[in-house]
């Protein structure tokens, strides 16, 4: 009797187990095995002045992958800021630091909350200029995308 | 006309006057717009534009309706989002004739004229529907004051050592003024909905 209930329950945890497994592998096919950077897109700015980037980042890759910096030959500095709102309908902005984003997880950067804050352009960014923004990812090393310089969001 | 007469029509006035008006000032008030918040008739600011030409506001814009967005240009991310909203209402409104976008500045040391110029290069407005305003700090400071706008210069990088590397927490707002200078409704800048500011504008048109 005790044996027929200990060839049950190792019956179980092993078919538990297989099930975990497929579904772990399920996600992983779904996943894209790979840092994605899309509909990337920077707001127009003056020559030495300041504009802001936005776009999604996807992180396709069965691990967490932490974003760590950004730069681009188009401007002096650029850094991961937040816009944030406070009581009375004030709002400002802060830098924001890296960003952890999970396995299958979704970073948005986008108007009125994260966004790459660019200081010191190189040169002026008018509509339709295009520029490279550069990733750091923990895990990923660099990734970059081509940016479109636009009024609004697509 | 007899006594019956008489009776009978008084009593069909008074249905008349129970049912329809009611109605007419509910359709009164729906085409009046929005409540006036505050009355800015009896103020007036001396201000400059984008092209150094002297404007007194709000007197200058008298017969206008004023469609405002309160900005920085050092502003990267809410402020670029209200002025793009303003250019949403614009390409909604179906008769633009009478309607004026204003951009006025509250960081009038770094946003002169010719500044101002720049950003609407940027983004493809001029005159005469558009004008940008700076002026002189205490001006604008009264002018910020008077229209609800709270301004707080923000540091967010201690080691920055140039005095002209800041930032500013703002109120992020949208103010819509009608022809004879009264404020007449205020949206939250970057989120406000193009159609509400639209539909206001057609009710005071």
């Amino acid at each position: 009797m005790r044996t027929a209930s200990l060839i049950t329950l190792l019956l179980l945890t092993t078919i538990a187990a297989c099930e975990k497994d497929q579904k772990q592998r399920l996600e992983e096919d779904e996943l894209t095995q790979q840092m994605e950077l899309l509909d990337a897109w920077v707001r127009p700015g003056e020559k030495d002045k300041m504009s802001a980037g936005y776009l999604d980042i996807y992180n396709g890759t069965a691990q967490t992958d932490t974003l760590i910096g950004v730069y681009t030959p188009a401007a002096g500095l650029a850094e991961i800021h937040e816009s944030f709102r406070q009581e009375g309908g004030l709002i400002g902005m802060r830098p924001a630091g890296k960003q952890a984003i999970n396995s299958g997880d979704t970073l948005s950067l986008e108007p009125g909350g994260f966004h790459i804050m660019l200081s010191e352009l190189q040169r002026t960014l008018s509509p339709r200029d295009t520029l490279l923004l550069h990733f750091e990812f923990s895990e990923s090393g660099v990734k970059s995308v081509e940016a479109v310089v636009r009024q609004q969001g697509p | 006309m007899s006594r019956f007469s008489v009776r009978r029509l008084m009593r069909h006035s008074k249905k008349m006057i129970c049912f329809y008006l009611p109605v007419l000032i509910v359709f009164a008030a729906g085409c009046g717009g929005p409540d006036v918040i505050r009355d800015l008739s009896d103020r007036s600011f001396q201000l400059v534009n984008q092209d150094s030409s002297t404007v007194v506001f709000p007197d200058d814009y008298r017969g206008d309706l004023l469609v405002i967005g309160f900005i920085y240009t050092h502003c990267p991310d809410i402020c670029p989002a209200i002025t793009a909203n303003l250019t949403n209402v614009q390409r909604k409104l179906e008769e633009t004739d009478g309607v004026k976008f204003v951009g006025i500045t509250f960081d009038p040391e770094r946003d002169t004229p010719s500044t101002l110029k720049q950003y609407m290069n940027l983004y493809n407005v001029s005159p005469p529907q558009w004008s940008f305003l700076t002026g002189r700090p205490t001006v604008i400071d009264s002018l910020m004051s008077e229209m609800g706008i709270l301004v707080r210069r923000t540091e967010p990088d201690t080691s920055k050592t140039d005095p002209n590397q800041y930032y500013i927490t703002h109120t992020n707002r949208i103010t819509l003024i009608d022809q004879a200078g009264r404020i007449r409704a205020e949206y939250p800048g970057s989120f406000a909905s193009p159609e509400q500011i639209t539909e206001d504008l057609h009710r005071l048109q």
